[in-house]
């Protein structure tokens, strides 16, 4: 009689215990992550992961969101398509988040995106950069980056009217959407300015032998005014030292992939001469928010940040992090809604407005020479 | 045994009534899941018909896998995309759609195709010859799908196929492949394939077309992987080149030899095992605190389990799970009744 | 640049390239010949290697000492793969071997990962390899002479040892006829392992080069060259050694004319050009240059 009426009363306890301590100890707030760790991708997607976990670690720190904080869900996508669309599905069914940031691919984004469409669930890409992702999948779809567009106009614009050239080569990675968009971009606006393409190359990815393609460029005659690398990250550093000590002595225009602090130490600082590239952050040393983040980077991971996308990554956590403070309720339909609402985004990859009904941000492009082996901000400009 | 006669149509009606209780009550994730299994079972089974039963090791089948996959998708691609997406095929294909089973159906033809042309020339070559050849159809394939961007939209990849796949679609084309399969290795095709296998002279000498006989089976095989990778589109909503290269090879592979070649059976266990085992071990990639303890981020332990499992399934059974046996209802219960007992004085395992 | 200086240049790329592929697809081809097996991992074996061999560049250590270090690391790699996974295989079927490298190339590559990074490393610069030479209008680096000049001398080294040693003979004996040879009293197991190490440690000098000439390394580095070694193996005819150098020139000679000549639109799909080489050698020429007339057609 005693053990039992001691035993009920000990389990009311603790039930009302918890229950209160319940309503005290918030639940973290599901965020999910899809980006691939392992795989060809993983070059890119690794420090976008950094990026945002370190996000998360700061504005957790920071006493979080309305009290609670961030939990990040993360699966590796393996950089294949039915790894990617499985993380989406355990994400948005067993995890069951409210909001998912991912993918550096136009591809997997699109093949997870879907999902999260169905579902509500709003769904930001962090680096696949074709120019109307988010349209081709639904209102819950956004986009960090600006589109391949905006940057190989930039490009183009640049080498037209900075360096005044009329001709130009155009070598790309001709096994990725991504290189061949923005080649073909940067191909529009350039003979549109009036500039002539005078000869093109491809590559496969996963080649480091440009050799043929040096070779090809130096038998040009005459000689283009500027090369345009539309390369992916890692070939870029390999392909310029190639071309310079091959002879060349060209300019060299490369696409955000060229934004990584070891091209320099790679291709060797003398070859880096005469070398300019489109980004999403300039990784100089001398901005306020831009040295914050390198810094931050640098305390939790030992390594500056390997390329633009880490600054991505980190961007898309605190992108959504102010959707949530702006959202009424902490539901994935408010989220959505308050996406649209921010108009003045200030993140280390710039400044960026949401309010585009087609989820596009309209964005600026940063330009960035290399000058005696150090970046130098050539400007923040848009096409 | 009338037990035994029974099986298949038992087997089918737990199937059907498995399938109708997953659809109402497992969430999108486990039905994606048992997509993919179905798919991979496919692929598995028809691989198993050409390499194991027919000896014809090709490591070309994800190429048939896209191009039935990608004739399947164009065809039923929306009327309103294919302009803007994919402008290169002439009007008429631009501004009609085909209803889903059909467009699978003339994707498995496609595949058919491609196979009676690759293998009419390549399949006289012998063994690692042969696998060296279809691997170079499976680069050929991707590099194709690459560059042909009109037709494909190249790497990006299709996306916006209609979601036509469902279990039902899916696990029904698979029992057909199973069935065609099991009822033509046990026939006097399979016994002539089999033959060609073993001593392709002697099935020379005993009047078997070894020609022939190869190029139907090569023929069939691309034929069912040509509707699984319609099936696959159809299912993840996009077909990339990317799904069909060394890594597809290397799973299609591992899912045959892990099961078993020359065994239906191990064909399915080998699909159930590579889909279903990675699922459980992906949790744990991320780290974090299992069961009180505290694991630290563990990038690629799927893909480093998969290999071991591998390796060690080469070293202690290579002839895999099921070795070229079938299951069988006969065998089981004889088995159950005689615990101690050796069955009919064979060896139980065999090593070679 | 006149026509026949690009002509000289490309066809100094193409060599350069060729006799890395060549050194690759030696130690591809011996195994072949001896086993009937494609090592799928012989190119991480080679990516391995030259891993090992980064951190040795970055303490300072003069080349000759990374080279000797790459060359290590290979050679103990190879011969722990084939002394733990494909020594015990040795009589199963052909199959058998071919889907255990497959798990050995993707374990090697997913540890090496989660050790270290997917970012590209290179190793540490050496002034000497990156010194340009110039010969006429042809641009090389020393690091390219270097990689000829070594791929002649191990090829030398590897052909002495096979025609004037006693292991080298038992191994040739052992390529004719493993059953014969093995009644004549040669260690199989051993020879196996001889052909093993050697072919990897030739793989690592490949591998130390690869790092130096491109500067570009990843643990997926390895896998790709492998590939394209095998294909050059069969191209100059499995199983015989003058036959994978041969071939490894070819295939190097003709990756860099196809893109050099060719325009664009046509070159993009080099890599399908390869394979369809491949396919049509193997259907008009299957025992490749050198290769002898076995039984390849069934």
């Amino acid at each position: 009689m005693r053990n039992v009426f001691g035993k009920t009363a000990l389990s009311l306890a603790i039930g009302l215990t918890a229950m209160v301590g319940g309503a005290f100890a918030a639940e973290p707030i599901k965020l999910g992550s899809i980006y691939s760790l392992t795989g060809s991708y993983a070059v890119i997607e690794d420090p976008a992961l950094k990026g945002a976990k370190l996000a998360v670690k700061e504005i957790n720190a920071g006493g979080g969101i309305k009290g609670r904080t961030i939990q990040l869900i993360q699966y590796d996508g393996k950089s294949t398509l039915a790894d990617i669309a499985n993380a989406a599905q355990r994400l948005v069914h067993e995890d069951q988040v409210i909001a998912i940031v991912g993918v550096a691919d136009s591809g997997f984004y699109l093949a997870s995106a879907p999902i999260a469409q169905d579902a509500g669930i709003p769904y930001l890409d962090t680096g696949g950069t074709v120019p109307n992702l988010p349209e081709q999948v639904g209102e819950f779809a956004h986009m960090m980056p600006f589109g391949d567009d905006y940057q190989a106009y930039v490009a183009a614009e640049f080498a037209q009217k900075d360096l005044g050239a009329k001709s130009a080569f155009i070598l790309r990675d001709g096994d990725t959407d991504y290189t061949r968009a923005i080649a073909g971009f940067f191909k529009e606006k350039f003979t549109k300015l009036g500039g002539k393409i005078v000869d093109e190359s491809s590559y496969h990815t996963g080649d480091t032998d440009y050799s043929a393609h040096v070779t090809k460029i130096r038998s040009l005659n005459p000689q283009p005014d500027v090369i345009y690398a539309a390369m992916n990250p890692g070939d870029d550093a390999t392909f310029v030292r190639q071309a310079r000590e091959g002879g060349i002595t060209l300019p060299i225009i490369g696409g955000d992939a060229f934004d990584n602090p070891d091209l320099v130490k790679n291709a060797g600082a003398k070859n880096t001469k005469d070398v300019y590239f489109t980004t999403h952050m300039a990784m100089t040393q001398d901005g306020g928010a831009v040295t914050k983040f390198i810094n931050a980077y640098k305390a939790e991971y030992g390594v500056p940040p390997e390329n633009a996308f880490a600054g991505l990554g980190y961007d898309s956590v605190y992108l959504m992090a102010e959707a949530m403070k702006r959202a009424k309720d902490l539901t994935s339909k408010d989220i959505n809604d308050a996406i649209f609402t921010i108009t003045d985004f200030n993140g280390v990859t710039g400044k960026a407005n949401f309010s585009n009904p087609k989820r596009a941000p309209d964005k600026e492009v940063t330009l960035i020479a290399v000058k005696d082996g150090k970046f130098e901000l050539v400007g923040n400009r848009k096409p | 045994m009338s037990a035994q006669k029974y099986f298949p149509l038992l087997a089918l009606m737990v199937l059907i009534a498995g399938l109708w209780l997953a659809q109402h009550s497992l969430n999108a994730f486990y039905l994606q899941i048992l997509g993919l299994l179905g798919i991979n079972i496919m692929l598995t089974v028809s691989l198993n018909f050409a390499a194991g039963y027919g000896g014809m090791f090709s490591l070309g089948h994800p190429a048939f896998a896209a191009l039935g996959g990608y004739a399947a998708a164009v065809l039923t691609y929306p009327v309103t995309l294919k302009p803007s997406r994919i402008p290169g095929y002439p009007d008429w294909l631009l501004h009609h759609t085909v209803p889903f089973v059909p467009a699978l159906l003339i994707g498995g033809v496609v595949a058919s195709i491609a196979a009676v042309l690759v293998g009419w020339p390549v399949l006289r070559l012998r063994g690692h010859y042969l696998a060296v050849a279809t691997l170079g159809l499976t680069v050929i394939v991707q590099v194709s799908i690459v560059n042909l961007v009109d037709y494909t939209r190249g790497a990006l990849g299709l996306s916006g196929i209609p979601n036509h796949s469902n279990l039902w679609w899916i696990f029904g084309f698979m029992v057909l492949t199973i069935y065609v399969v099991y009822r033509l290795v046990n026939s006097r095709f399979g016994r002539a394939l089999r033959a060609v296998r073993d001593d392709y002279v002697a099935a020379q000498m005993s009047g078997v077309n070894v020609a022939r006989t190869r190029l139907i089976a090569f023929t069939i095989s691309a034929f069912f992987a040509g509707i699984a990778g319609g099936l696959l589109g159809h299912l993840l909503r996009i077909l990339t080149p990317g799904q069909f290269s060394f890594n597809a090879v290397f799973i299609g592979v591992a899912m045959m030899i892990l099961g078993g070649m020359g065994s239906i059976t191990g064909s399915v266990i080998g699909a159930i095992v590579m889909t279903i085992l990675p699922q459980f071990i992906i949790p744990f990639e991320r780290g974090g605190s299992f069961f009180g303890y505290e694991l630290p981020a563990l990038n690629g332990l799927t893909q480093i389990v998969i290999a071991l499992i591998l390796i060690l399934a080469m070293l202690v059974r290579p002839e895999g799970i099921a070795g070229s046996k079938e299951f069988s209802f006969r065998e089981m219960i004889a088995r159950s009744r005689r615990p101690m007992e050796q069955t009919s004085g064979r060896p139980a395992v065999k090593w070679k | 640049m006149s026509s026949l200086t690009v002509f000289l240049q490309q066809l100094s790329n193409g060599l350069v390239l060729g006799f890395l592929y060549g050194l690759i697809a030696i130690g591809l081809s011996m195994v072949y010949g001896l086993l009937r097996m494609i090592n799928f991992a012989h190119g991480d074996v080679l990516m391995l290697g030259v891993f090992v061999a980064l951190p040795v560049s970055w303490l300072g250590a003069p080349f000759p000492i990374v080279l000797l270090a790459g060359i290590a690391a290979a050679t103990v790699a190879g011969g722990i793969v084939q002394w733990t996974v494909y020594q015990p295989l040795i009589r199963s079927k052909d199959v058998t071997l071919l889907v255990a490298s497959l798990g050995v190339s993707l374990l090697l590559q997913n540890v090496v990962l989660m050790l270290t990074s997917p970012q590209p490393k290179r190793p540490e610069p050496n002034p000497f390899l990156d010194e340009p030479f110039q010969l006429g209008g042809v641009y090389l680096r020393n690091v390219d002479l270097m990689i000829v000049g070594l791929a002649i001398v191990s090829v030398l080294c590897v052909h002495f040892f096979l025609q004037y040693t006693r292991p080298g003979l038992a191994l040739r004996a052992l390529a004719q006829d493993l059953g014969a040879a093995r009644m004549m009293g040669i260690r199989v197991p051993r020879m196996v392992a001889v052909c093993f190490l050697l072919g990897s440690g030739l793989a690592g000098v490949a591998g130390v080069f690869i790092g130096y000439k491109y500067g570009h390394l990843t643990p997926y580095s390895g896998f790709l060259p492998g590939v394209k070694g095998f294909v050059a193996a069969v191209i100059g005819g499995i199983g015989s050694f003058p036959g994978a150098v041969v071939g490894g020139i070819i295939l190097g000679l003709l990756e860099v004319f196809l893109v050099g000549y060719l325009p664009d639109a046509l070159a993009q799909f080099r890599d399908g050009y390869v394979f369809f080489v491949l396919i049509l050698v193997l259907l008009i020429r299957p025992s490749g240059l050198f290769g002898k007339a076995e039984l390849v057609k069934a």
